[in-house]
């Protein structure tokens, strides 16, 4: 009889245990985005969506994120993300002195000035993929032709400046342009989906009366 | 004393192997709220392989002759509404995953009805399209102008007589009263610099 108690405390363990084990595995399925938060002066305040986390790799569920980096005597930089099932994002921030008392921070403190220069570099490596990634044209570009240039460079029209980028089309004729154009649809693009600026172009309707 | 225990640890495996299939089995599903125009009868949702996959012979996945929550097992479909009277068919591929989706299905005039009614807007759409380019520049002149979806979208393109390049342009009726939607005209409309146009329309217009 105590023989059987044992052996069913022991198979109720097992399966508490084992649904223990599956909603951790299922709640970790959920929280499918990582988030890799880097911020100098070291010891700054990171939150997100107002609650603290810590610098390095955080396991997030996909959806908007607000980070919030600060330190006293340094500015404050707030930055708006959001995360989709599966990636992994970097977020790094170099905080500026605000006060005298900090002016010097980075001179004073050569390894945050090192961070420093590897949370730029890393911005921008970032910053460049993800600009590939929503704009795989750029992949191609530069393309120099006979009789045309396709190139990119910041654009000016559009409404966000997270697309700001244009596509800078140097030809010197109608047909020139069109054929720009069209290399832009051979290499399986459509020049709807990106802000295009013809140079050596002038708009004839461009003053608008 | 075995079988009890036999017993017992068989009712909790079954137990267990039938949660989590019943778990598994609500997961594979994703509501859909699907709004039809009043002026649709019908529209029929079909399992889809992705777009441009329109399944013609089989049987559709689900029927609808009036605005509908649905619940139905994740992958791609494809809605197709058959034509009628003044409408062109609609076809919308959507992909069920992990979040709800919600749509309204409004198809669009046909090209005849469209057609018909360019012939009433023409001079309408021509003195807004004047008077906000008084000046326009010589050798210019409209052409392959086209109205879209319910009428509400106006394309054209100016040609001009010199060799210059073609211009494209797009209004907007609002309240009863034209507006260009794309100022400076353009050799090519972006999407990402005019958000608020409907895309298809930008590619139509880019095309003409």
């Amino acid at each position: 009889m105590k023989t059987l108690r044992s052996r069913i405390y022991f198979l109720l363990v097992v399966v508490v245990v084992g649904f223990l084990l599956v909603f951790l595995i299922v709640n970790n399925r959920s929280l499918s985005a990582q988030i890799n938060i880097e911020v100098v002066p070291s010891g700054s305040s990171v939150k997100l969506n107002n609650k603290g986390i810590r610098e390095g790799v955080s396991k997030v569920k996909p959806g908007e994120y607000e980070v919030v980096f600060s330190h006293q005597g340094f500015s404050t930089i707030s930055e708006r993300v959001e995360l989709s099932k599966g990636e992994k994002r970097y977020i790094g921030a170099a905080l500026r002195p605000t006060v005298p008392t900090t002016a010097d921070w980075y001179q004073k403190h050569p390894d945050d000035a090192k961070k420093s220069e590897g949370i730029s570099s890393k911005n921008f490596d970032q910053s460049t993929n993800l600009k590939a990634k929503s704009l795989p044209l750029l992949k191609e570009l530069p393309y120099i032709d006979r009789y045309f240039r396709v190139d990119y460079g910041p654009g000016v029209k559009s409404k966000d400046p997270a697309t700001s980028t244009a596509i800078y089309i140097r030809a010197s004729s109608p047909e020139n342009r069109q054929m720009a154009l069209s290399w832009i649809r051979q290499q399986g693009f459509d020049p709807v989906d990106y802000e295009i600026t013809f140079k050596s172009f002038d708009n004839p309707f461009a003053s608008g009366d | 004393m075995n079988r009890k225990l036999i017993i017992v640890l068989l009712t909790v495996l079954v137990l267990i192997t039938g949660g989590l299939g019943w778990l598994q089995h609500q997961n594979s599903f994703q509501n859909l709220s699907v709004t039809l125009d009043p002026q649709i009868k019908s529209a029929d949702i079909y399992q889809s392989e992705g777009e441009g996959h329109v399944p013609d012979s089989e049987s559709p996945s689900t029927h609808l002759s009036t605005s509908q929550e649905l619940r139905l097992k994740k992958g791609s479909y494809v809605l197709v509404t058959d034509a009628t009277g003044d409408f062109s068919p609609q076809t919308i591929y959507f992909d069920l995953q992990d979040k709800k989706i919600n749509f309204t299905v409004a198809p669009n005039y046909s090209g005849q009805k469209l057609q018909d009614l360019l012939i009433s807007e023409q001079v309408l759409i021509d003195q807004e399209f004047n008077s906000r380019y008084p000046n326009k520049p010589a050798g210019y002149s409209v052409s392959n102008g086209q109205l879209f979806m319910r009428g509400e979208w106006y394309g054209a393109l100016l040609v001009s007589s010199s060799g210059q390049d073609g211009l494209r342009f797009v209004m907007q009726k609002r309240e009863g009263k034209w507006t260009v939607a794309t100022d400076p005209p353009e050799i090519v409309l972006s999407a990402v610099v005019y958000p608020g146009i409907p895309k298809e329309i930008l590619q139509a217009v880019n095309s003409l």
